[in-house]
């Protein structure tokens, strides 16, 4: 008799001696240290919002297009719009392009935006000087669980 | 035996059999125990842990307040940065990268309890503050 490998098994569906002697008896069936971000299912996987940053793009002469990209941790994207904060040196100020919205402080340096259905949101960084200019995203009201750890930092020569 | 008895439910995963990389993307803060106060002003440990309780050395962005009239920085020669607000009661911070911790030290030149709450911010990952500190200066 064939034994099965438990990948597929429904409680009741198959008589015990047919299980392979290396499924734990008794509970236990997924191994500590097992569960990574694959194995969740993928509604459970989007719960986990990641803020990723795109190529920057000259949008004119003193203005940036910094694409944002909210992803899932398989690096997949997460079609979902979401509030978040996002933050810069004073010596710039940000606003929104084509994708997403902003709900406030427009031409500030600390502007409350949306990414648009796709979860994008194409930030436009002005500045005058040449410096570097480092943005950060955070939650704030409305925010999903957010994991905004990465910065980046746009050059302005 | 049942086949029930063979078969884990999914209801019953635990934080245990979560791998130790996803693990450590879930940062827990855990304040020390408090030092003894000296010219008002008392020293305390910021540690950060993972999903399993188990020590974390990340740098993670933290915001901190405390109650007003109270202010905060970095104590002398100790582990982390302060990014923003130095001395005040309201600070955002970085924890050491290879230590996960961050020595804080919090100066109030009154009498009563001063409150400390940590809290995600700007660069912050997922970051659980569900933990508050009460320090009581005489």
């Amino acid at each position: 008799m064939t034994r099965l490998d438990g990948r597929f098994i429904k409680p009741g569906s198959i008589p015990a001696d047919r299980l392979d002697p290396a499924i734990p008896i008794g509970g236990g069936a997924v191994p500590d240290g097992s569960i990574s971000p694959q194995k969740l299912a993928l509604a459970l996987l989007r719960k986990f919002v990641a803020v990723t940053w795109g190529e920057p793009q000259e949008a004119a002469p003193t203005v940036k297009l910094v694409p944002l990209q909210l992803k899932d941790y398989l690096d997949q994207p997460i079609p979902a719009a979401c509030v978040l904060r996002i933050t810069c040196d004073d010596r710039a100020q940000l606003t929104i392009g084509e994708h997403g919205q902003a709900l406030s402080g427009v031409d500030s340096a600390d502007l409350i935006a949306q990414t648009d259905e796709t979860g994008r949101l194409d930030l436009l960084v002005t500045c005058a000087q040449c410096i570097t200019i480092t943005l950060a995203a955070g939650p704030t009201q409305g925010s999903p669980l957010l994991d905004a750890t990465a910065l980046f930092d746009v050059n302005f020569t | 035996m049942p086949i029930q008895d063979a078969v884990s439910p999914v209801q019953k995963v635990t934080f245990d059999e979560i791998a130790q990389e996803f693990a450590d993307r879930f940062a827990v803060v855990i304040f020390g125990t408090p030092g003894a106060e000296a010219d008002d002003k008392i020293a305390v440990q910021l540690k950060l842990k993972n999903a399993l309780m188990q020590d974390l050395a990340l740098k993670e962005r933290i915001r901190l307040t405390c109650t007003a009239g109270a202010t905060m920085t970095l104590a002398d020669a100790g582990n982390g940065t302060v990014l923003s607000g130095d001395d005040s009661e309201d600070i955002i911070i970085e924890t050491d990268e290879t230590t996960g911790t961050f020595d804080l030290e919090v100066e109030y030149a009154g009498s009563g309890t001063v409150s400390v709450v940590g809290g995600a911010t700007q660069g912050s990952g997922f970051v659980h503050c569900g933990e508050s500190l009460d320090l009581l200066f005489a």
